[in-house]
């Protein structure tokens, strides 16, 4: 009788505690779905941890149009996948942001950049961009910052508009990038 | 027999520290990966993936983020795509399921067996990265070692079917 009664004890509280673990993820809010456009943004969620990137931000007087013109000075941020510490890091993102998703979240990952003047291209410089989430739209580099809502290019410092930018298709941008890096050595 | 983490008590602790430390430790990661997983068969299910075409969509999404002479392309193009229905449910309910034993220690070895089923999936249809490792670390040792007899329903159910597959 005793031995019965402990494991109903314990039986109600194996469910008390999933019950407690459903209500908390209950915070998850459905407004994923309003937010797929958003720059890096898609309607499954988030910039995904082994996802590449390619943003393409310059003025606008040049129309971007998916592909790379031939005039007109821009800046090219190719977003490589996070990094093994930061990827193992997930872990503990999805965990925690099933209960607070008050705060706002963001990651480091490393991003390419590549100064294109008039189709002259220059070497690549390695550095870090913090994408923002939640509350804080943006996606940050040195000194200037992507609004993921608007896709406004900005100056970190002054906040004042550059430009625009625009996600460019991957493979066909990485092929393009590629055959510059050749032209580059070549030249 | 006294110092046996079947039967735990205080002179176990003492006796063998490190030993109990581990158990606990084993025990404790069992629950928060349980949780985790339990976290995600939720989210899986308030997205409707058993009942919507959602997870075809993420699979195709995808297909465009993946070398494409990969792997993963092959195996979604040929495999997850034509049959993302079952993929859905086995998942979902397979998340579930594993979650549940985990957390409760109900068929434990087998809710990592079928935890470790999910995750080689995920790592074969391109879902891989970095923090999949812990995780395959975490489902070996629990399909290794008798956390369920340490702290579970398998406890009981094992001295009530000593024989039986499912509680072992």
């Amino acid at each position: 009788m005793w031995i019965k009664k402990k494991r109903l004890t314990f039986l109600l509280k194996s469910f008390l505690a999933i019950s407690l673990l459903i209500t908390a993820s209950n915070v998850i809010s459905d407004e994923k779905k309003d937010k797929s456009s958003y720059l890096l943004y898609s309607q499954f969620g988030e910039f995904c941890t082994m996802c590449e990137s390619i943003l393409l931000c310059g003025n606008d007087e040049y129309e971007i149009n998916d592909e790379i013109p031939t005039d007109g000075k821009y800046l090219l941020y190719h977003l490589r996948t996070r990094t093994f510490w930061s990827q193992v890091s997930t872990i503990w993102e999805f965990f925690f942001n099933n209960f607070d998703t008050t705060k706002t979240n963001s990651h480091k990952r490393p991003v390419d950049i590549i100064t294109i003047d008039n189709n002259d291209w220059s070497n690549t410089i390695r550095s870090e961009a913090i994408i923002s989430s939640n509350h804080d739209w943006f996606i940050y580099f040195n000194d200037r910052k992507i609004d993921r809502k608007t896709s406004n290019w900005l100056s970190t410092k002054t906040n004042s508009k550059l430009g625009s930018c625009e996600r460019l298709p991957l493979w066909k941008t990485i092929d393009t990038i590629d055959k510059n890096r050749k032209n580059d050595n070549e030249r | 027999m006294r110092d046996n983490p079947h039967t735990w008590s205080f002179h176990g602790f003492k006796t063998y520290p490190i030993r109990y430390f581990g158990i606990l430790l084993l025990i404790l990661l069992r629950t928060f990966f349980a949780s985790f997983w339990l976290l995600a068969g939720i989210n899986k299910v308030k997205n409707e993936w058993i009942s919507s075409d959602i997870l075809k969509e993420i699979f195709l999404q995808r297909l465009t983020e993946l070398p494409p002479d990969s792997l993963a392309v092959l195996y979604l193009s040929n495999f997850a795509i034509p049959f993302y229905k079952m993929i859905a449910y086995i998942v979902t309910v397979g998340e579930l399921y594993s979650a549940i034993g985990l957390l409760i220690g109900l068929t434990t070895k087998w809710s990592a067996i079928m935890s470790l089923f999910i995750l080689l999936n995920f790592a074969i249809g391109g879902y891989y990265d970095a923090s999949l490792i812990p995780f395959f670390i975490l489902v070996f040792l629990f399909v290794k070692f008798p956390t369920g007899h340490w702290f579970g329903i398998d406890r009981l159910m094992i001295k009530k079917y000593p024989e039986n597959l499912y509680f072992r």
